[in-house]
């Protein structure tokens, strides 16, 4: 698949990240090879119009009167209000640098966006709440087996119709 | 996020992925990607844009309904306007990037 092959203009990150940290212990992302290991694969149910989007985000995003991520493997959610102001949103993570996200939460957690989209008919709805955690989580296992299905069992009990996951 | 989308993908809810880091991306293969090449951090837009952050999620979830290959990645047509050459100052403070010839990293624009 086209897909496989990187563009040669993109950034390589898994390059710099390890020369940026040759000092310390390698984070290392998760790597299925798509022959072997192919992704799972769930049709999609109806048309984009009619489909309610669960908003997913790994920003590191939480609310004023929420507790903050801290930045060792933490594997804990919040649950944001899709009416919160982007006033009250707050950011704890070590791994990008969240100045302009700081400033408008929208560059890694477009719930103003979705929202415009839903009133002009361009989606079925937004989910409420949306889901956020920090990203920076260097154990694979406790991701996969703490994080990802607690944020699956609550999609599921949210019913929506595609998961929308925007990392930072 | 990769890993969250295989799980939820799994038990039967679609997901589409946003990424700006192709290579992460495709080394965790999550089943829908959509790449926006401007720098981490800014994976659905500019700040105070809205306009532009809503161009960017529209264009992405309208691409999920044209993939049709678990693991596929589709390049969305945004360009990271007015900061040339940020690409080899992503992600490395005070690094000069090198390539795998030892020669600072030039990138093709």
């Amino acid at each position: 698949m086209d897909s496989a092959a990187i563009p040669p203009d993109v950034v390589r990150y898994i390059e710099r990240t390890r020369a940026l940290y040759a000092t310390q212990a390698p984070y290392r992302w998760v790597e299925n090879d798509p022959e072997t290991d192919p992704p799972p694969w769930a049709p999609l149910r109806r048309p984009l119009a009619q489909s309610r989007v669960a908003l997913i985000a790994s920003g590191g995003i939480y609310r004023s009167d929420q507790e903050p991520f801290h930045f060792q493997n933490d594997t804990s959610h919040r649950e944001i209000p899709l009416d919160t102001d982007a006033s009250a949103l707050r950011i704890s993570h070590f791994g990008y640098d969240s100045r302009d996200a700081q400033e408008d939460p929208g560059c890694v957690f477009p719930v103003r966006a979705l929202r415009r989209l839903a009133a002009e008919r361009v989606i079925g709805g937004v989910v409420d709440p949306a889901l956020t955690f920090m990203g920076g989580i260097y154990s694979a296992r406790r991701t996969r087996d703490e994080l990802a299905p607690r944020l699956r069992d609550i999609v599921l009990r949210q019913k929506a119709d595609l998961a929308y996951l925007v990392p930072a | 996020m990769g890993l969250i989308a295989r799980v939820i993908e799994a038990a039967g809810v679609p997901t589409l992925t946003m990424t700006s880091a192709w290579d992460i991306t495709a080394a965790v293969c999550p089943p829908r990607s959509a790449f926006v090449h401007y720098p981490l951090g800014h994976q659905t837009g500019r700040p105070n844009d809205l306009d532009g952050q809503t161009a960017i999620v529209r264009a992405a979830l309208e691409a999920a309904w044209r993939l049709e290959h678990p693991g596929e990645i589709v390049r969305l047509p945004f360009r990271w306007e007015g900061d040339d050459g940020w690409e080899e100052r992503a992600y490395a403070p005070g690094l000069t990037p090198t390539g795998p010839d030892g020669k600072p990293l030039r990138v093709a624009r």
